[in-house]
């Protein structure tokens, strides 16, 4: 831990003083859980990489009922964001929007090329495709097995090489660790073990952008950082990363940049903000 | 080797699957009873109306050999089914039978022979109506040794009568079936469907195309239909059988084009409903939002 960063917890935490009974271990305790680490939004940058996410004055709606408005962002490849923001702030909204669930009807967007307003029905199938999205519930067919789960994914989007399909599925599944696991039916694994097979299926069709909508939500601490571990590393491979989080120690612990819906906007923050 | 769980969850699959075939099964017996008695009810309709006959008396004068050849004559009109040339002593002697109690009185005649030579005609179903029964009367009276035409038309009316209320009636329920028919097998497989609705989005969302997601729904549905189909053809062929041990007349399964028709029928409606119910159910949850499906 830096200097300056125990300095910033010292001024921070001047108010949130532990009352006089409790033991200094508990109020060093108290103390470790606030201490923001310094995570400098300029430092996760990738400004040479192509733009993936593009919206300008975006108004994200639910019904016609404006959740978040004049949303201005760009996420490029290699970029690691987290979207944060309190439950119902329009993180999920957002997310939809990005991955054609919900139609972006004001101001301007477009994901990996393609536009967001003109999108039309018949064509957010192949978005997807250049998207992995995973979700906290995982959303697994459980109606088949793992190995099933990915080929699903490579017969829908196009694969038709029995060997290259098997080569594929082999090589995802032994990215997230779950190589012999392939025959195993959903709900004969554990919450990590699915939400791994939910990024593997992300993962398959090299996508530029993968959206994950609180992959966490439902994992334990150490087997949400196995997860994270694992998306920091898709980001680094020149991939962007945009993942809604109400995880706050997992940022501390993987900083990075961060979007923060707040009072109907999306604004860029770092963590001392976000905890704010 | 597969743990209870798995077992349990694909026996769970499965027999969803095959309550969804019981169901249609059900529902397409029923609709092919309906279709079974229209069947039988045109055929017992046909049958009261070829056996309605008309008497044609000839003039005393008329020989025999005449009368012979007017009936060859009538065999081949097309509105002839069958015909029955009745002498004068083929006549006296029905009579005898008769009155077989009251023997007295046609031995009071003596030899004198009251009665005309006839020839009994048997109509084609198509032609047992009055307007075609006067057209009919009118063309053998033409001929010169016929006395006169003699038909009960008040039985026809009332067969016709009965037969078209009937058929009225028929019609109305069994397009009231149909409807039950389409509503039940559609609303089975709704909800079979409707179980599925978050894989079908799940599918969506890893970028199938909504063709893509409906063809396995579709080949699913239409199998369940011809399966369930080709069990209510089995029942249905049970109540035939049954049937016919009863009432022979009723069915003759040498009959294959009525059947045939009766049984392509329900096996049509049967895929035809299941492929359409399908496509529809799959197409409705393919355009809700996620938020919508729960």
């Amino acid at each position: 831990m830096s200097e300056e960063n125990n300095t910033d917890l010292g001024e921070g935490t001047e108010n949130e003083t532990a009352p006089e009974s409790q033991s200094t271990d508990e109020a060093e305790a108290i103390r470790k859980t606030l201490e923001p680490q310094k995570s400098p939004i300029d430092n996760f940058y990738n400004p040479e990489g192509e733009a993936i996410v593009e919206l300008k004055n975006a108004v994200i709606a639910q019904n016609a009922h404006p959740v978040l408005s004049d949303v201005s962002i760009t996420i490029r490849k290699g970029e690691f964001y987290y979207l944060i923001g309190r439950t119902g702030a329009g993180k999920s909204s957002l997310l939809k929007t990005l991955y054609g669930d919900l139609k972006l009807t004001k101001g301007e967007g477009s994901v990996a090329s393609f536009d967001l307003k003109k999108i039309k029905t018949k064509q957010v199938a192949f978005l997807r495709r250049k998207l992995g999205i995973v979700f906290q519930d995982f959303q697994l067919l459980n109606d088949r097995s793992i190995d099933d789960n990915i080929d699903f994914v490579m017969k829908a989007t196009g694969w038709t090489d029995k060997a290259k399909m098997k080569e594929r599925r082999e090589w995802v599944l032994n990215r997230v660790d779950l190589g012999t696991k392939g025959f195993k039916m959903p709900h004969e694994l554990s919450g990590g073990e699915q939400q791994r097979v939910s990024i593997a299926r992300a993962l398959i069709n090299d996508p530029d952008l993968i959206l994950a909508d609180e992959p966490t939500g439902n994992l334990d601490p150490e087997t949400s950082d196995d997860i994270m571990k694992l998306l920091r590393k898709i980001s680094e491979n020149d991939r962007a990363v945009l993942m809604a989080t109400h995880d706050y120690s997992l940022i501390r612990k993987f900083p990075s940049n961060i979007l923060k819906c707040k009072d109907g906007k999306v604004v860029e923050s770092n963590l001392e903000d976000a905890i704010i | 080797m597969q743990n209870a769980e798995e077992i349990y969850s694909k026996r769970k699959l499965k027999s969803s699957g095959q309550s969804t075939i019981v169901s249609i099964s059900l529902v397409l017996f029923m609709l092919g009873c309906i279709g079974l008695v229209i069947l039988i009810s045109d055929r017992l309709a046909v049958f009261i109306k070829e056996n309605v006959s008309m008497d044609v008396y000839l003039k005393d004068n008329v020989k025999e050999v005449n009368a012979i050849e007017l009936q060859k004559g009538l065999d081949t009109k097309g509105f002839v089914k069958s015909t029955n040339f009745i002498s004068k002593d083929q006549a006296i002697e029905n009579l005898k039978k008769d009155l077989d109690p009251d023997e007295n009185f046609v031995s009071f005649l003596g030899d004198y022979n009251p009665l005309p030579s006839s020839i009994t005609v048997n109509l084609n179903a198509a032609y047992a109506n009055n307007d075609s029964l006067v057209w009919i009367e009118k063309s053998i009276l033409e001929n010169k040794g016929v006395k006169e035409v003699v038909y009960q038309k008040s039985m026809i009316d009332m067969i016709n009568e009965n037969v078209r209320t009937i058929s009225f009636y028929l019609l109305c329920f069994s397009g009231l079936l149909l409807l039950v028919a389409i509503a039940l097998i559609n609303n089975t497989i709704r909800l079979s469907i409707y179980s599925k609705r978050f894989i079908i989005k799940t599918m969506e969302l890893v970028g199938a195309t909504h063709w893509f997601i409906k063809k396995p729904f579709i080949y699913t549905g239409v199998l369940h239909g011809i399966y369930g189909s080709l069990i209510a053809i089995l029942m249905l062929l049970g109540i035939m059988f049954l049937i016919q041990n009863e009432i022979p007349d009723l069915i003759n399964f040498r009959d294959i084009e009525l059947f045939g028709s009766l049984f392509g029928s329900v096996l049509f409606i049967g895929v035809l409903i299941s492929w359409l119910s399908t496509s529809f159910a799959v197409s409705k949850y393919l355009k809700l939002r996620t938020g919508e499906l729960y």
